[in-house]
């Protein structure tokens, strides 16, 4: 059994990105939005898929929904797997609530950037482009 | 206990018959004194009374008939009684006899004593005396219950006197006041000498002693006894008591009305602390609303800011996705329905931000601001140059001071500044120019948004600034068409900054909306 990620046999693509949201009309206008823009999308409806397929496949970001309520997971409980995988090290995460500022407060340092919902859609590609070039891996 | 004996005095020179005296009314109801001289016995006879006195006459010393003169002569003198039994072993003879009737001797007994007789003699005079001794006792009786009564009387007078509680007072059977204890006067604060002989009216408030209450109180009291009521008196000094009130109707025990007794307690206090209890729960209630209201508020606001406004966020990505698909396509009317899609998104993004600000002013007492320092320029170009790019064909001046600053919130100044440069726009003279002036004056910086278009009537000018107003407009576009929260929104905003909006409007002048803004907020220094 594989330990962990795919990470020695490829690296990550830098426009890989995640989007964890339970309200299927908002993930897929993200997803499609941001395919549009160049990213490559995988999308979920609960943690529990996200964090399954990063187990063969990991992005460069997930973008989340804090409150999830279909799995049992929240954003947050997601968001401490992903940093506790020792693989998962190089992986961005950005917050998607509607009370950005309890986010911050609560487990701000958990993200890379926190997104007020309704998402504006420039900004989310801006939020990853940023994200994204953080990035100091070779 | 048991009664004393009837007393009786035996009198006798000699030890011996003494002696057999005593054996002989020992244990008949009798308490015996016996001496053996006229002086012991006239010493005696100081000191009580005697239903009976036996006396001898052969005595060395005193003559029986002398001794039984004093003795009758100083019970006299006492007021008592003294009935004397001679015993004699001699015929005294006619004479004497008369003589010892007159020195107050009542009957005889021959020596040696029949004990038969002299006891049935005795006996009597013993009777005689307790029938005396009884109505005397009547007498005292009678006394001692009329000095009972007036003790009686005495008491309840201190009773009454003493109860500083109640007022307790007689009315006359008119109603006026014939008696006033310390209570009545604590709680009314009349004096005796100051009620006494007045009309009880004087405790009731003008209009209510006007009514005729006071009258069918008596009346009530009069017929069933007894009146009760709790309300309103009036003090003395004006101010006005709680007070439960009894009258009762005092008769004679043949059944004449004499007056009323009237008891009043004060419960003023216990009304205040009633009243104060009730305020409470007042209080707790309408706190209890308020906290229900604000959570009301909070889901509301809720509401509208995510659950509406996120479906708006995803309709907006699709139609842009749609829109970018579409060009690549040169499908120019997919492009413009996507573009529309897009707008009214936008609008109604825009309407739901008013809804939210119009709630959150109206429930939640004023928009929350965030200041920080700014220029006004930096705000106003960017609002000018996206007006621009969706007007192409008007004309937008600016004249700004780079250092009309002050320390604001950035994000609301700019909801300001486009509402009213877009209102210049749809409602200015599409040939004439909008223009955008922003001066500074000492600690303000103002800044003025013109436009030549019709005059907006004098009586309309208040009134825009009322939620869901508009100004007079046929068209209404995208840009424009909203719920008319605008100008409402944008003042508020500007009044939460410590400034404030007003409309200058001419006919031929056009019509200009001015923005006056304290660089600081009034209570911090403006240094």
């Amino acid at each position: 059994m594989r330990s962990c990620g795919p990470m020695s046999a490829s690296p990550t693509p830098r426009n890989r990105i995640i989007v964890v949201d339970d309200d299927p009309e908002a993930r897929e206008a993200f997803a499609e939005f941001l395919r549009m823009r160049g990213f490559s999308v995988d999308d979920f409806d609960t943690a529990e898929k996200a964090l399954d397929s990063m187990s063969t496949d990991l992005p460069a970001v997930v973008v989340m929904d804090i409150n999830l309520s279909r799995g049992m997971m929240t954003g947050y409980d997601a968001a401490r797997r992903i940093r506790a995988l020792p693989s998962a090290e190089t992986v961005h995460l950005v917050a998607m609530s509607g009370h950005a500022a309890e986010v911050v407060e609560k487990e701000g340092a958990l993200f890379d950037a926190i997104l007020t919902k309704p998402i504006d859609a420039d900004a989310l590609v801006l939020t990853l482009q940023r994200v994204i070039a953080k990035d100091t891996r070779p | 206990m048991q009664a004393p004996g009837t007393p009786l005095l035996l009198v006798d020179d000699r030890r011996a018959d003494l002696t057999a005296l005593e054996t002989l009314f020992e244990g008949r109801g009798y308490e015996l004194t016996c001496v053996t001289s006229g002086d012991e016995a006239t010493d005696k006879l100081e000191r009580r009374e005697f239903a009976v006195i036996l006396l001898d006459l052969q005595m060395p010393t005193t003559d029986g008939f002398e001794t039984a003169r004093k003795m009758t002569d100083r019970a006299a003198q006492l007021g008592r009684r003294a009935p004397i039994i001679f015993g004699t072993a001699i015929d005294l003879g006619r004479t004497r006899i008369l003589d010892a009737y007159s020195a107050g001797v009542v009957d005889f007994m021959q020596k040696p004593f029949e004990p038969e007789i002299l006891r049935a003699k005795v006996a009597i005079f013993a009777d005689l005396y307790r029938s005396r001794d009884f109505a005397s006792e009547s007498t005292r009786d009678l006394e001692s219950e009329r000095r009972g009564a007036k003790e009686e009387a005495r008491r309840f007078r201190l009773l009454v006197e003493s109860v500083k509680d109640y007022a307790i007072f007689i009315l006359d059977p008119k109603g006026h006041v014939v008696t006033w204890n310390p209570g009545a006067e604590r709680i009314k604060g009349y004096r005796a000498s100051e009620i006494i002989g007045k009309h009880f009216s004087v405790f009731y408030p003008p209009d209510v002693a006007k009514s005729g209450k006071c009258d069918e109180e008596l009346v009530i009291a009069e017929r069933d006894g007894r009146f009760e009521e709790e309300g309103w008196r009036l003090r003395k000094d004006g101010s006005l008591l709680w007070a439960n009130v009894t009258i009762t109707a005092l008769r004679e025990p043949g059944g004449a009305l004499i007056g009323f007794a009237k008891v009043t307690r004060d419960l003023t206090d216990r009304v205040r602390n009633e009243g104060t209890l009730r305020q409470l729960a007042a209080e707790k209630a309408a706190h209890a609303e308020k906290v229900r209201i604000q959570e009301f508020q909070e889901r509301f606001v809720a509401i509208l800011g995510h659950d509406l406004r996120n479906p708006l966020s995803a309709i907006d990505m699709s139609a842009r996705v749609l829109r970018e698909r579409a060009a690549s396509l040169n499908d120019e009317a997919t492009a413009r329905i996507a573009d529309r899609m897009r707008s009214s998104t936008t609008r109604m993004s825009r309407m739901i931000a008013q809804i939210l600000d119009l709630t959150r002013n109206r429930l939640g007492g004023g928009l929350e601001i965030k200041r920080a320092h700014m220029t006004l320029c930096a705000t106003i170009t960017a609002i000018v140059d996206e007006l621009r790019a969706a007007h192409p064909a008007r004309r937008i001046d600016m004249h700004c001071p780079e250092t009309a600053g002050g320390c604001w919130d950035a994000d609301r100044l700019e909801q300001v500044f486009s509402n009213l440069v877009s209102n210049a726009i749809h409602y200015g003279d599409p040939e004439r120019p909008v223009t955008i002036d922003v001066q500074e004056d000492g600690q303000a910086v103002i800044a003025g948004v013109h436009n030549y278009g019709a005059q907006i009537p004098e009586a309309l000018r208040t009134e825009l600034f009322n939620p869901f107003k508009r100004g007079k407009s046929d068209s209404k576009t995208s840009e424009t068409g909203g719920l008319g929260l605008g100008l409402y929104i944008s003042r508020e905003l500007v009044r939460a900054h410590g400034g404030d909006i007003d409309v200058q409007s001419t006919a031929t002048g056009g019509t200009t909306f001015r923005v006056s803004l304290p660089r600081m907020p009034r209570d911090s220094p403006s240094s």
